[in-house]
């Protein structure tokens, strides 16, 4: 999207990730996995979430460039769970066959 | 606030996941940041206050009117994730979509879109002239794609067709 003429920002709980696969601007948060822009029904919260990684488009200087966005989650992270309806497809296919959860560590995916 | 992201920082976001998981992510963010790449950069073309702006989201939200996403596909091959994409109107609302998407909890954006995709509170910093504008159109795809030619090749220049011909100046990316 970058290279076609649109300037683009990546929010992001894993920014170090983001910016390692070449993202333009990530705006980091150190918020759980699943919830970038904060709780359910916190409007307020995401609000001033999405501002602050919006502003990013204007505040990044250089390409690559990571801006922490200065929220903190008010539980502790660990205590913050997904749940699943079912367990992946994938993680269901390692369980019964674990000499493949090896490939896919390395990345190598069959066609 | 610039800065580095610290070890500490990184486990934190970790924490809600399984050991495997866990291992799996950090595995592959060490393999991909040994790659060296060229960055691509546009830079802001007008203040934040007068850009049109569009979201997408990797969460596999679709309007209820919609087609799904390809559940069926990927648990026949697990390797395999639908790499297509859906177009979600500016004013559309939690009661309009599903989230089909195997790796995530989906009462978290079926209860609140704006979790996901927060079109809502979009729509609020237009009000507020923040923004100038939310686009008419933003973008679902979802986001289990192990290799991801075809979402690179088809999906991704059809949103971006789509988002000059809606005048969309810049794009917030929101991952799960």
């Amino acid at each position: 999207m970058e290279t076609a003429g649109l300037s683009t920002v990546s929010l992001s709980t894993l920014p170090d990730f983001t910016q390692s696969v070449g993202a333009p601007r990530v705006a980091g948060i150190r918020f759980p996995m699943g919830r970038p822009l904060g709780s359910p029904g916190d409007a307020d919260g995401q609000r001033a979430v999405l501002a602050a990684a919006l502003r990013v488009l204007e505040t990044a200087r250089a390409p690559g460039e990571l801006v922490r966005l200065p929220f903190q989650w008010p539980e502790p992270l660990e205590s913050v769970r997904n749940e699943l309806p079912e367990p992946t497809p994938i993680g269901q296919l390692v369980r019964k066959r674990p000499w493949l959860y090896l490939r896919f560590l390395k990345g190598d995916i069959p066609d | 606030m610039s800065g580095r992201w610290t070890d500490d920082d990184r486990e934190a976001a970790l924490l809600g996941l399984d050991v495997a998981t866990r291992r799996l992510v950090r595995s592959w963010a060490e393999r991909d940041a040994a790659q060296v790449r060229e960055i691509p950069w546009t830079p802001l073309a007008k203040p934040l206050r007068e850009c049109t702006i569009a979201l997408v989201s990797s969460s596999g939200i679709a309007r209820r009117d919609d087609r799904p996403f390809d559940q069926e596909g990927e648990r026949r091959n697990p390797w395999w994730g639908d790499p297509s994409f859906r177009v979600i109107p500016r004013e559309t609302t939690t009661a309009d979509v599903r989230v089909w998407h195997l790796h995530v909890d989906p009462s978290l954006a079926e209860s609140d879109l704006d979790c996901a995709l927060p079109l809502a509170r979009l729509r609020e910093l237009e009000a507020a002239g923040e923004i100038g504008a939310s686009a008419p159109s933003h973008y679902s795809f979802m986001g289990y794609i192990l290799k991801p030619r075809e979402l690179l090749e088809r999906s991704v220049p059809a949103m971006i067709a789509r988002m000059r011909a809606e005048g969309v100046d810049a794009v917030l990316l929101v991952p799960v």
